[in-house]
């Protein structure tokens, strides 16, 4: 039996029908050491695309790529001085120092380390942008942030969506990240942001508290 | 959207390889879109898109995940312990369902207990079928090491193809 039949032979035997695979092929094979290579690639190839990937969640591409193009919208946007920009360049981090938390209503102040919980107030089913202000001692050029939402809550533009996780470089000093914060319904919810860089890591907590628009007018004055 | 748009699908299934995780599939294709969408002139003018794509893919994949992970040194070695032969001779000379089962949960096992550089070409070659030449310059490596990777790995698989119908 030529090579050419026997890998032939081997394919349909792998694929499809193990009858191929009969005495003289073995036979083959065991002589053969360029066919055998060919035999167990065959086999391989098909174990592993046999492999299962669970599919990704519902709307994923649509929605990955809604991001790419609105992220770039913002990275195009004048910027204010000094100021990050949604999924771009800067939320911040303070590794040794302490973190800052500027919400529109407040005064900038720093938030000592072990301090309960921040708490922004929202209105159901309305957004307020919510600017996190961290200061970073030394520029961190591969920092990651990750915007973790509890079931309450979301950010505007970014439907379905209950986890973002980017790359942004980190400049020294201060950084802003801002969130269009949407309060989903009428009970409060929770919002983890995570700095990540050269394996340290910073996590920043804010419960999101539902309060009545009319409240939200006036704090946002 | 209509550039890429086709290319998500496969830029998530070798991100599910590479990551074995569907939350960090699907960050890390989030992570390379938006990094993409500043360079769609420059994506124009490519003439075979895909395995440019995926050199971008696995290129953010070591700098987001391989780079940050702590030792997963124990956990492979602890996990290639669990391809037993029996499953994988069960499937093969019967080919149920369950056994099946067993064997794709002993090759992932096994792929496991390969080193990163080995898998990344397993996965690469015989999951997408790129050639060694392909594969050298996707990951900017010579082609023989590709294939010395790919030698590597045969031979840390080669219980599988014991467990083969040949």
């Amino acid at each position: 039996m030529q090579c050419a039949e026997v890998r032939i032979r081997v394919e349909q035997a792998i694929e499809s029908d193990a009858k191929a695979f009969d005495g003289s092929v073995r036979d083959h094979l065991a002589r053969c050491g360029s066919c055998r290579h060919h035999a167990e690639d065959v086999w391989l190839r098909r174990l592993l695309k046999d492999l299962p990937v669970p599919p990704p969640a519902e709307g994923f591409a649509g929605r990955a790529l809604d991001n790419a193009w609105t992220a770039k919208a913002g990275r195009e946007a004048p910027q204010r001085p000094g100021h990050g920009r949604w999924l771009a360049s800067a939320a911040a981090l303070l590794l040794a120092v302490g973190v800052l938390l500027k919400a529109p209503w407040q005064s900038l102040e720093p938030a000592l380390i072990g301090t309960p919980m921040q708490v922004v107030q929202v209105a159901p089913q309305s957004v307020r942008q919510v600017e996190l202000l961290m200061v970073s001692g030394k520029p961190l050029p591969e920092a990651y942030i990750t915007v973790q939402l509890d079931e309450h809550v979301g950010l505007a533009g970014y439907p379905g969506i209950s986890r973002v996780r980017w790359q942004a470089p980190i400049s020294a000093g201060n950084n802003q990240l801002s969130l269009p914060v949407l309060l989903l319904g009428e009970h409060g919810g929770v919002i983890v942001v995570e700095v990540e860089s050269g394996g340290a890591r910073k996590r920043m907590t804010f419960a999101v508290e539902s309060v009545t628009e009319e409240k939200q007018a006036l704090l946002t004055i | 959207m209509r550039l890429l748009g086709p290319h998500i699908e496969i830029m998530y299934r070798m991100a599910y390889l590479w990551t074995r995780s569907q939350q960090d599939a699907e960050d890390l294709v989030q992570d390379v879109l938006i990094r993409l969408a500043d360079r769609v002139e420059e994506m124009l003018a490519i003439e075979q898109l895909r395995p440019w794509l995926l050199k971008v893919l696995y290129n953010r994949f070591v700098d987001l995940y391989r780079r940050n992970r702590t030792s997963p040194i124990v956990e492979l070695t602890s996990n290639s312990d669990a391809v037993a032969e029996d499953p994988l001779q069960r499937a093969a000379a019967e080919g149920n369902e369950e056994d099946r089962l067993h064997l794709q949960q002993a090759l992932t096992a096994a792929l496991e207990s390969l080193d990163d550089d080995q898998r990344d070409v397993v996965m690469l070659h015989f999951v997408e079928g790129y050639t060694a030449l392909e594969i050298a310059e996707m990951l900017d490596v010579n082609v023989g090491t590709v294939k010395s990777r790919l030698q590597r790995a045969k031979t840390k698989l080669k219980k599988f193809f014991q467990a083969g119908p040949f």
